[in-house]
């Protein structure tokens, strides 16, 4: 059974059609590159998986089942932005998400925050933007979910924290979950993806194996990328 | 679900409320010990009165600095970044509005008791006289228990659709893609007077009728008169709230547009 199958989806703001019939479906236990330019429907299509929108028209089901607190409890979503209580501090934060997700792992963030010496005791709004982002990642990566869905989680890290961040990625993600990552640092991610979702415009202009790709155009994922949206 | 949601509720209210409501205590303490002194040495009045004066602004204003708070918190928590973590909680959005205007109910009837506790302190009442006071009117409204009872409900129902009110415009102003928080302010003025109209053209009939004028100009009305009243009123501000609380749920589940 696939994790994600969308069929014919469209969503409009207004009259503007953020995504135009949009169908497509994610595998369980592989890692795929959602790609595109700015406001070419990446995060309307995140948002959706998400729940945060509901689509115009077609069908969008997870494991089966229409997005919604069922949904919520398998997927694990980082989002673009600073989106936690700015007033907690780190342990309090590992009690929220403790409290809110039966399968948030305590152990595993610990252990992970200790790696990057993040004190429990230190206020979200004390810490450095990149600190913010490590947080909210590990947080998220320390949830047995099914799908992580990650909305540009290197965009805020430096260049030589960017390779830890994808270790966690990689170190935490089991063998049958799967995850859609959105980012414009193509470069930095290529080498864990499986699959590569190209999307402009609101439709999808390339959905194939990160492999197939490389060997047909000989060419990187980021370069076919500059290519394809060469402005 | 609902109670872990109540639990981060009163615990970001109270993190923001608890300083508010110290200050206030200190403020009232500073002012009944300058107002003692003050009565022994007179050049200490100009600083009692200063004192005194802050004390009783800030005793009056705890209500409304906990429900505008309270506000703040719904909007940073529902509609803006913090919303990306709230709506993407395994709860409905049942539980996220009930927990949010539970709490906000119950601090402000906490914030109620704290304006009377320093407002007693700052003016140096005697408790047992307040409380003497308090038995006075619980005696004298033995015969309007009932009407007492129902007062206490329409107040209490009142307050209930006044903060739905809030929510439900903020709920429409988060629909549009800027300016959320002005299009919010301006849905309120809209929605309010809808309802004001509504609410008017529904007691019209009372307010064009005799015998409820007479009554409202009785020193002590029919008990039996002032209850049909209050359960119109009730009633009228209880579906109105419903009606709001439909809308603000629709809203957030079919409508959200985080930025």
């Amino acid at each position: 059974m696939n994790l994600v199958e969308i069929k014919d989806l469209t969503k409009l703001y207004g009259k503007k059609e953020a995504l135009k019939n949009i169908s497509l479906t994610i595998e369980p236990g592989k890692i795929y590159g959602l790609l595109g330019p700015n406001g070419s429907g990446k995060t309307t299509l995140i948002k959706i998986i998400n729940n945060l929108l509901t689509p115009t028209s077609g069908e969008i089901k997870i494991k089966g089942i229409t997005p919604g607190i069922e949904s919520k409890k398998i997927i694990s979503y980082l989002p673009e932005r600073t989106y936690l209580n700015m007033n907690f501090k780190v342990k309090e934060l590992l009690d929220y998400f403790e409290d809110f997700y039966d399968n948030f792992d305590r152990k595993k963030s610990l252990s992970l925050l200790k790696k990057l010496n993040i004190n429990l005791d230190d206020k979200l709004k004390t810490m450095s933007k990149g600190t913010k982002e490590k947080v909210q990642l590990i947080l998220v990566m320390s949830r047995k979910a099914d799908l992580y869905v990650l909305d540009e989680p290197i965009g805020g890290v430096d260049p030589a924290s960017r390779d830890y961040i994808l270790e966690t990625i990689l170190s935490n993600f089991d063998d049958n979950a799967s995850m859609i990552i959105s980012t414009h640092l193509i470069q930095d991610i290529e080498s864990i993806l499986d699959n590569v979702i190209f999307i402009n415009k609101g439709k999808i202009t390339l959905n194939d194996k990160a492999d197939n790709i490389r060997t047909e155009r000989n060419q990187t994922i980021d370069q076919v990328f500059r290519e394809e949206f060469k402005c | 679900m609902l109670k872990k949601l109540l639990k981060y509720d009163f615990k970001t209210l109270l993190h923001t409320l608890l300083p508010v409501y110290g200050i206030s205590l200190i403020l009232s303490i500073l002012s009944n010990l300058f107002i003692r002194i003050s009565k022994i040495t007179p050049i200490f009045r100009v600083p009692m009165a200063l004192i005194t004066g802050l004390s009783i602004l800030v005793c009056i204003g705890i209500v409304f600095i906990t429900f505008i708070i309270g506000i703040v918190n719904f909007y940073r928590q529902t509609v803006k970044d913090e919303g990306y973590l709230l709506h993407t909680l395994p709860v409905s959005k049942n539980s996220i509005i009930i927990s949010k205007l539970t709490s906000l109910i119950v601090m402000e009837f906490l914030s109620l008791i704290v304006t009377l506790v320093t407002l007693t302190i700052t003016v140096n009442l005697d408790p047992t006289k307040i409380i003497d006071v308090i038995k006075l009117v619980i005696e004298r409204l033995q015969d309007y228990k009932f009407t007492s009872f129902l007062v206490v409900l329409t107040v209490l129902i009142g307050q209930i659709t006044n903060t739905l009110l809030i929510f439900v415009s903020i709920s429409f102003g988060q629909r549009h893609s800027t300016n959320k928080l002005l299009y919010s302010i301006i849905y309120g003025v809209v929605i309010y007077n809808i309802t004001q109209v509504i609410t008017t053209v529904i007691y019209l009939p009372i307010l064009l009728n005799n015998k409820y004028v007479d009554a409202l100009n009785e020193t002590i009305p029919e008990s039996s008169i002032l209850n049909i009243m209050l359960i119109i009123a009730m009633g009228t501000s209880l579906v109105i709230g419903i009606i709001y609380y439909i809308l603000t749920k629709k809203n957030l589940e079919n409508k959200l547009n985080l930025e």
